[in-house]
């Protein structure tokens, strides 16, 4: 009995991830070192300029790349902005590589970026999308109870993309992207049964195996 | 009472939840702008009474909507003085500093405050937009500059409850303020010593 209960257990908590697929893509445009005494900061491009990157994927981005190394420092998005204030908000921030010099020539930005060691930033583009859903899904509650009857499924996007600057090169390094598609449902007969694909959690630990294997490379 | 018509006074409570007003108190955090403070000029701030400890409810509240009220206490007051102070030391009308030889006046207030909800925009995010109008005044109360400042905030309503979500949307706008004054600071100020000096 114990042993059907495990194997139930078991087939209900695989059955209850759903199916994702993951690519990643990396590119390198110039040389590039990082020290352990040096630093890298994570930026999402801004919503003032349409990007609709999540607060959770970069906060989830920052602590699965400071759990899977220990090579260089990842100094805390928010952290940072806090330090660097007005310089990298969602408004002022540099959106381009083109628009780094102007930040860049600030004195109190550029020697508090030197006395930081902060040596790249990763600016983070991309968001996760439902593209197509269908089905139907009923639920109804009386006196004697409730329950839920159908079938629904969509399918979810997360598309993230992440461009290495050097701070001090003033220059683009390289880019590396992780795009995870996957098929989410619900069945129900009385007990919906919600049987997610982890496409935003996948693409966060892609692009960060991608970006601590950029910088080991 | 019944088990039956327990459920059926439960269920009922649950709906008229979506129907109930919202009640926001605005408190929020502004870090220090990394700047360079001019030790030769003193700046006395003056706001709008409607700017200080402003409580925003909308003169009509559309149907199916709830109502609001917003209540913003000193978040705006200590916004500016936070962005201010970083560039000039803040004098009181009546502080003995307050007579030295260069001084000027900052005139601050709300010009507009909006907001969209989801049910308003039909999508699902809080928006929020905020201008103010500020006046800069040398000791003779002439105008040197006169500015409109923005700031904009935007708050998917993903995990946070609406109430939660609204407030973000709010305090993002506020630090966006922050951000867009001090950079206007920041560029003007070699004008404003100019024009003083």
């Amino acid at each position: 009995m114990r042993i059907l209960k495990k194997n139930t257990f078991l087939l209900a908590l695989l059955f209850t991830v759903g199916c994702s697929t993951t690519r990643v893509d990396e590119e390198v445009n110039t040389a590039f070192t990082i020290s352990d005494d040096e630093s890298i900061v994570l930026l999402s491009n801004s919503y003032h300029a349409g990007n609709q990157t999540e607060l959770d994927f970069m906060d989830c981005l920052n602590s699965s790349i400071a759990k899977k190394q220990n090579t260089f420092e990842i100094i805390p998005t928010k952290q940072f902005q806090n330090l660097f204030y007005p310089w990298f908000e969602p408004s002022t921030a540099p959106q381009s590589i083109e628009d780094l010099p102007k930040i860049l020539n600030n004195d109190l930005v550029k020697s508090k970026l030197t006395d930081m060691r902060i040596k790249y930033l990763i600016k983070i583009t991309g968001e996760t999308k439902t593209n197509a859903s269908s089905g139907a899904l009923s639920c109804a509650a009386g006196p004697g109870g409730g329950g839920c009857f159908g079938f629904a499924w969509w399918d979810d996007t997360s598309a993230y993309n992440a461009s290495v600057w050097d701070l001090s090169q003033e220059t683009s390094v390289g880019n590396v992207s992780a795009n995870v598609t996957g098929t989410s449902m619900i069945p129900a007969i009385v007990i919906p049964i919600p049987i997610l694909a982890r496409t935003q959690l996948n693409a966060c630990d892609g692009l960060s195996d991608q970006i601590v294997g950029f910088f080991s490379s | 009472m019944n088990n039956a018509v327990k459920k059926i006074i439960a269920l009922q409570a649950l709906l008229l939840v979506g129907c109930g007003s919202q009640n926001l108190i605005i408190d929020t955090y502004i870090p220090s702008p990394l700047v360079n403070k001019n030790e030769n000029i003193s700046a006395r701030l003056v706001f709008d009474e409607k700017l200080q400890n402003f409580i925003f409810s909308p003169e009509k509240v559309q149907r199916n909507e709830a109502s609001i009220e917003i209540n913003f206490g000193s978040s705006q007051v200590k916004l500016f003085q936070n962005v201010f102070s970083s560039f000039f030391s803040l004098v009181d009308f009546e502080s003995e500093d307050s007579k030295s030889a260069k001084i000027i006046r900052i005139d601050i207030s709300l010009d507009k405050f909006e907001y969209l909800t989801p049910q308003m925009a039909a999508n699902q995010k809080y928006s929020v937009w905020f201008k103010y109008n500020i006046q800069i005044l040398d000791d003779k109360d002439q105008s040197i500059d006169n500015w409109f400042i923005t700031g904009y905030g935007e708050q998917e309503t993903g995990t946070f409850q609406a109430d939660e979500a609204f407030t973000r949307a709010i305090q993002i706008a506020l630090r966006d303020t922050g951000a867009n004054l001090s950079i206007k600071t920041q560029d003007e100020i070699k004008d404003i010593v100019n024009s003083i000096s």
